[in-house]
């Protein structure tokens, strides 16, 4: 989800993003100059420029221990090196009669620009501005020695007085705009913890909806199906077996994810081997293809809701397919199992079923979407009924939609 | 409509994003304003007016497309808008290289780098770092190469790469600061972004129990009620009788009914009850038209943005909650949602109170459409069906 950073981290966040900015803007100005002193002094031999080179190393060594661990101490190291650079490097330029320098406005405004970026220690506003002007006063104060020096005329240097403003309005603009989007953050986050928590809540109860379709409603159904008479063995087994479960253990916790590798590796005991054992006991043929060992790639709660989805279509089959036969094919792949479940009878509409019918909804749909998975259903009524079941390998891509 | 999401301010905190957009105006208008006064003010006049007036208005073109563009309710900003406003922008620059052509004595009367360097900075925001850089160089390349073409002709003697350097190092080094201030702020959300992504599955995990508890015994209440008398009476008994068979049906109906209701809510049912409750109560049914139940089929994102969003709507002031009303339909294979609201206030200051929920509802659907009148809210979205 996109959440900004809460305002409490924000300052101390927005103070690094600032210093890394300020850092390659430095670094900038400093190779530029650099480039700037090799340049002329390539092209005029006679001239005595690479001092100034040798001038700027120190400040941008400085700036790099700066960039690394910014303390006050660096910070401070960085402007009181760098000043003693920018004066070296501005008397250099200024002692030699370079016409760039005097007629088209090229002055050593790099290093000094270099030098108010200095993104000194602390987070805030404050802190940024003070260390900004920190930096253009000692580059100011040092260049103009270095000018009074050479003999030359003090002037303003409109260019580094222009960074310094164009870098005080960036913090204030960005410290303003901070402050200003403070008050959706905390809803945002909220939202998003809620949603997590509500999207927990909703798979739980997806599984405690299809389960209490599977025990109570079928065995509802099963007595009101029946004639009147002594209860069928079968069906009284289940039922006390199942009021046990229901009533006396914790069955929405989760079944142990932890299971051995051996006993992973066996399909024998995975939930679509007993889905498929439960449905033979019930009556159905049921034809078992493909690659059956992929379900070991599943994890406990993927493989036990996954045989209880496949338990429940292969029992629509027998209640209203009108056939005995149905197939369960499996594919896997690097990054989900497929189940498809086929039968050749009567088929139907899904569009068509009632809203009552929870059986595909409820302990087929809703259970496989509650674990990020897809159930797909092709049916013609006259023409038999294919369900594609594809859930999740463990380590495969998650697509998360629900009610 | 869901699309991939880039690296950017924008896209990972679209209202954090918001807030840098006042820096953004005002930055894409230093850079036209510098340009115009450098124009306007040139010592040597200028020498074909019609094509330096031409220059500053592809460039103001280039800025208005970027004001415009980034704006939260056109967010994304996506790499075609970066494109043609560097077009613009570079069209500006050619246009102005050649209206002073053998004319320009001084290389800093030029504007073209430091006005590229401000939309550079402009624009870092809202695109990854990579593509800022990279256009950065490339930019820096032409207008170096512009540069050498005219030091022939300027008053001042000295190596060409020593104007193509004070030419560029400024646009150079606003290029690489904003990027390299962008790239950083990215990295602390996306740091920030997975600490949360783990406390709230810690929260999750440790408040699992008590929720699959409250959802046990919800089910074990309705099972007490009726089911479990009747089948501890009939497995007593071991025998069914007419009543035994008509009874279960019953029973079974009214649990289907529950079940059913309980199967068709959706999530934006809940969110919308939950925040009515604490207004005093409601029906989700008065505020939701969804007949299709299109709402299960928005993203997690999305459905984090509707939220927040409707949490907001409701505290705000002079909200009329009786005038919310959110539909869905499905047409043309895709899912269309219309939320109306009355605000209760003055369209801008709702727009304003709202803007950052927009700014991020823009971000996960990317066709949301604002609209203010007279203190009435439409939004309008689409949104892909994801399975």
């Amino acid at each position: 989800m996109a959440l900004g950073i809460p305002a409490h981290l924000a300052p101390r966040a927005l103070s690094r993003a600032f210093s890394r900015g300020q850092y390659w803007v430095a670094l900038t100005c400093l190779v530029g100059a650099l480039l700037v002193v090799l340049v002329f002094q390539w092209s005029r031999p006679d001239s005595v420029l690479w001092p100034a080179a040798i001038a700027l190393i120190p400040p941008m060594l400085l700036l790099w221990m700066n960039g690394r661990s910014r303390t006050g101490f660096s910070s401070a190291s960085y402007l009181i090196v760098g000043g003693a650079g920018v004066y070296w490097y501005a008397l250099i330029f200024y002692s030699q009669s370079i016409p760039i320098v005097t007629s088209d406005a090229f002055s050593p405004a790099l290093p000094k620009i270099a030098l108010l970026m200095v993104g000194g220690a602390g987070a805030g506003l404050t802190a940024g501005v003070l260390w900004a002007t920190a930096g253009y006063l000692v580059a100011e104060i040092a260049a103009g020695a270095a000018i009074l020096e050479s003999g030359r005329i003090l002037g303003f240097d409109g260019m580094t007085f222009s960074a310094l403003v164009a870098l005080l309005v960036v913090f204030i603009l960005v410290d303003v705009g901070r402050r200003s989007s403070w008050r959706a953050q905390p809803r945002l986050h909220r939202a998003a913890r809620d949603e997590q928590l509500d999207d927990l809540r909703y798979r739980i109860e997806a599984k405690a909806a299809a389960l209490m379709h599977d025990t109570m409603l079928s065995h509802l159904a099963a007595i009101a199906a029946s004639n009147p008479g002594p209860l069928p063995p079968a069906l009284q087994t289940q039922m006390e077996r199942d009021l046990e479960i229901l009533i006396g253990e914790e069955w929405l916790s989760d079944a142990s994810a932890t299971v051995d590798a051996k006993t992973r590796a066996d399909w024998r005991s995975s939930g679509l081997y007993t889905a498929i054992q439960e449905a033979r006991l019930m009556g159905l043929k049921v034809e078992s293809t493909g690659d059956l060992a992929a379900v070991a790639r599943l994890d406990r709660e993927s493989s036990v809701a996954l045989g209880l989805a496949v338990k429940q279509c292969l029992v629509n089959v027998l209640k209203h397919s009108g056939t005995t036969q149905a197939e369960v094919a499996v594919y896997g792949s690097e990054v989900d199992v497929s189940v498809m479940v086929v039968d050749t009878g009567k088929g139907f509409s899904e569009a068509e079923t009632g809203a009552d019918r929870l059986g595909l909804r409820n302990s087929v749909r809703r259970r496989i979407e509650a674990i990020d998975g897809t159930v797909q259903v092709w049916s013609t009524p006259g023409r038999g009924t294919s369900i594609m079941i594809r859930v999740p390998a463990e380590g495969g891509p998650v697509a998360v939609v629900r009610a | 409509m869901t699309h991939a999401r880039e690296r950017t301010r924008q896209q990972l905190d679209p209202a954090g994003a918001l807030g840098l957009r006042p820096a953004t105006v005002i930055a894409a208008a230093a850079a036209f304003a510098y340009a115009l006064v450098l124009t306007v003010l040139a010592p040597e006049g200028m020498r074909h007016p019609a094509l330096s007036v031409l220059a500053l208005a592809m460039l103001a073109v280039s800025c208005g497309i970027l004001i415009v563009q980034s704006s939260p309710y056109r967010a994304p900003l996506g790499r075609r808008t970066h494109l043609l406003v560097e077009l613009f922008a570079l069209g500006g620059v050619t246009f102005s290289v050649v209206a002073e052509w053998l004319k320009k004595k001084y290389i800093h009367d030029d504007w073209p780098a430091v006005a590229l360097g401000l939309i550079l900075l402009a624009i870092s925001p809202y695109r990854p770092t990579r593509e800022v850089v990279g256009v950065g160089v490339l930019v820096a390349i032409y207008i170096g190469f512009l540069t050498m073409l005219q030091v022939p002709f300027l008053a001042a003697r000295a190596p060409a790469v020593a104007f193509v350097l004070a030419a560029v190092t400024p646009m150079l080094a606003l290029c690489l600061g904003s990027a390299m201030f962008s790239a950083s702020f990215a990295l602390s959300l996306e740091r920030w972004h997975l600490r949360a992504e783990y406390a709230t599955k810690n929260i999750t995990r440790q408040l699992r129990a008590g929720i699959v508890r409250s959802v046990q015994q919800d089910r074990v209440t309705i099972l007490n009620r009726d089911v479990l008398p009747f089948f501890t009476d009939i497995l007593t008994r071991g025998q069914m009788t007419d009543e035994d068979c008509a009874r279960a049906a019953a029973i079974a109906d009214s649990i289907r009914g529950l079940m059913v209701a309980e199967s068709d809510r959706s999530w934006l049912e809940n969110v919308i009850e939950h925040t009515v409750h604490g207004e005093g109560g409601g029906n989700s049914a008065d505020f939701v038209d969804d007949p299709q139940r299109l709402a299960r089929l928005i993203s997690t994102d999305q459905r984090t943005a509707l939220r927040a969003f409707i949490v907001a709507l409701f505290d705000s002031e002079g909200f009329e909650r009786e005038s919310l009303r959110i539909s869905f339909r499905r047409k043309d294979g895709k899912c269309h949602g219309v939320i109306t609201a009355a605000v209760g206030q003055s369209d801008y200051s709702a727009r304003t109170m709202l803007a950052p929920y927009f700014a991020v509802m823009r971000v996960t659907f990317s066709d949301l459409h604002v609209g203010f009148s007279h203190s009435h809210l439409k939004l309008r979205m689409s949104y892909e069906q994801q399975r």
